[in-house]
């Protein structure tokens, strides 16, 4: 049996990350780019930077190790309690995760992230919603009465 | 990073429906539109409408089915899926809102949709259903027609005044041969959330015997009028409503469909629930939809699925029930549907400020079945009515003697299709 392979991802910040193979294919984008192919055993992603690739390949680490334990029982509620700790982090570094799960296609991590995200919009006013995300004004107040006005039961 | 930007300028716009479909709740939805023009388009339209060149328009199929509204409302109810297109009647002038450069017509189709499906969502968030039957349209057998028929398990109870108010199915020598019960909602288009049934007890037999079935399964659609044949139904079940003013005798009764040749071959159904077992109890059950349904042209099938009580008398089984309820809500006069024949096709029409009388067009072109389904019941049952049991020997010796007395009456059997 051969051993898996290490492939060296290296951030935007050039800082260079050795994982398994097992791990780095968590991202089916790295997946798709690797392949069978087993002369390449690195690649630059540009779009990540250090900080936040770290917390990434923590993520596809402890998923992977994870499913050797799928069957214990409460596994589930142990997983999904590190899953909410893990998330629980300043805004940017959330933002920047949501993006490279994206860019990097790890459906999980999108997924927890996107629903982090999602819960800080929850039951919030527009007002409040902005302030969460600095989001500038782009509607003239009478554009936004209109869209009030249409929609009166969501602003109740 | 300048902290007055925001982190959501730096997403893909993939990432941003993502973030937006983990929102359940329509408002939140809503609330996320107002925040910006920006925002506005994006949750109407998608991040298709991104992909294509920011400032040209994006050819027409690429919007299809984008708006996350829309999106919404098709993951609580996938029924909605049948849906063609969304026309909305407003008679008020809306002032819309400058989005830059983009095809208006396409812009505004857009904006109907996405107002409707809103208020869709929203409506059926806040629902406060009650029972929205409004009439019986017909069932597969009925024993001692018309004094046993589907009308009685309109009224709540076993009971109306000192008269035993039930439906009793035909006997039959095998329990597996099954029975239905259709009727017709209060609206077109209703979102419905449970159904209860009372299975009849009948408390004037030796032992009060119970004649619930083993199970039940539902189903919700609209009538199909394809063919010639069908019409010619519909004409005679109206014709034979008919209307005695006597006090005698029971008035304008549906006539069985046989469970043979209809309810399949008469309308187009929907959606179909899975089977529920049913208590051999006295007792208005309920059945709680998993969930709430979304039911086009407001028809609704009872199916009452294995026979368990024979009757002593001619030891053949019966399934009776008392009383039924479909708890729900009509979202009418909001939304008013349309269906074409014979494509099958269904339009929603939106009405955000319907006006309190509305007057239906009949036109040869677009026939609205429901409407002329409504017609069919008449005047209800006048007069003293006879308490009737399971006795259908001396049921039979009574009609005769009624027949003689009043010879101006005419007692017919249901007509044959």
């Amino acid at each position: 049996m051969s051993s898996s392979r290490i492939i060296t991802l290296t951030s935007s910040d050039e800082v260079a990350f050795d994982v398994d193979e097992a791990v780095a294919f968590e991202s089916q984008t790295i997946k798709d780019a690797f392949g069978d192919d087993r002369a390449d055993n690195g690649t630059l992603l540009p779009n990540v930077t250090s900080k936040i690739l770290s917390k990434v390949i923590e993520y596809c680490n402890m998923h992977v190790e994870a499913r050797k334990f799928e069957e214990r029982s409460g596994f589930d509620e142990e997983l999904k309690a590190w899953d909410a700790d893990f998330v629980k982090v300043d805004q940017g570094t959330l933002f920047g995760l949501v993006d490279a799960a994206n860019y990097l296609n790890i459906k999980g991590l999108l997924d927890l992230t996107c629903q982090t995200v999602a819960e800080q919009i929850k039951g919030k006013t527009p007002e409040e919603i902005r302030r969460t995300f600095c989001i500038k004004r782009y509607f003239t107040p009478e554009e936004e009465e209109e869209v009030r006005r249409e929609n009166q039961w969501a602003f109740e | 990073m300048d902290p007055s930007e925001s982190f959501f300028n730096e997403l893909d716009f993939d990432a941003i429906v993502v973030i937006l479909m983990c929102l359940e709740d329509p408002a939140d939805l809503i609330r996320v539109c107002s925040l910006s023009r920006f925002w506005y388009k994006f949750a109407i339209l998608g991040s298709d409408w991104w992909h294509d060149t920011a400032m040209a328009w994006p050819s027409y199929h690429h919007l299809i089915a984008n708006g996350l509204c829309k999106k919404l409302c098709l993951r609580m109810f996938p029924q909605l899926s049948v849906v063609e297109s969304v026309v909305e009647q407003s008679k008020r002038l809306r002032n819309h809102i400058d989005i830059g450069s983009c095809n208006s017509a396409e812009w505004e189709n857009l904006e109907r949709e996405h107002r409707a499906f809103a208020f869709l969502a929203r409506q059926c968030k806040t629902l406060a259903g009650g029972n929205c039957i409004a009439e019986a349209v017909c069932a597969s057998s009925t024993d001692n027609y018309p004094f046993e028929s589907i009308v009685n398990t309109l009224d709540p109870g076993d009971r109306v005044g000192p008269r035993a108010s039930y439906w009793s199915s035909k006997g039959q020598r095998d329990h597996t041969v099954p029975e239905t019960l259709v009727y017709k909602l209060s609206g077109d288009f209703c979102v419905i959330t449970q159904i209860n049934i009372q299975p009849f007890q009948a408390y004037f037999q030796t032992g009060d015997p119970i004649y619930a079935a083993k199970s039940v399964r539902f189903r919700v659609g609209h009538p199909k009028f394809s063919c010639p044949e069908d019409i010619l139904l519909l004409e005679s079940i109206q014709n034979n409503i008919w209307t005695d003013s006597s006090e005698k005798f029971p008035i304008a009764q549906p006539v069985d469909i046989p469970h043979q040749e209809a309810p399949e071959s008469r309308f187009i159904w929907t959606w179909t629930s899975q089977e529920f077992p049913m208590a051999q109890e006295n007792r208005l059950q309920e059945f709680k939809l998993p969930k709430p349904i979304l039911c086009f042209g407001g028809i609704v099938q009872i199916e009452l699925l294995g026979r368990v009580q024979r009757q002593e008398m001619d030891n053949l089984f019966y399934i009776c029930v008392s009383h039924v309820e479909v708890i729900g809500k009509g979202l009418f006069p909001e939304f008013v549907t349309e269906i074409f024949e014979p494509s099958g096709k269904i339009v929603l029409k939106y009405c955000p400020n319907p006006h309190p009388i509305r007057i239906r067009s009949r036109s040869k072109d677009r026939p609205l079945f429901i409407s002329r389904l409504s017609t069919l019941r008449g005047d209800l049952m006048q007069g003293p009515r006879r308490v009737f049991g399971r006795m259908p020997h001396i049921f039979r010796l009574i009609r005769q003697q009624d027949e003689s007395d009043d010879p101006e009456s005419q007692q017919h059997e249901p007509e044959p299709t």
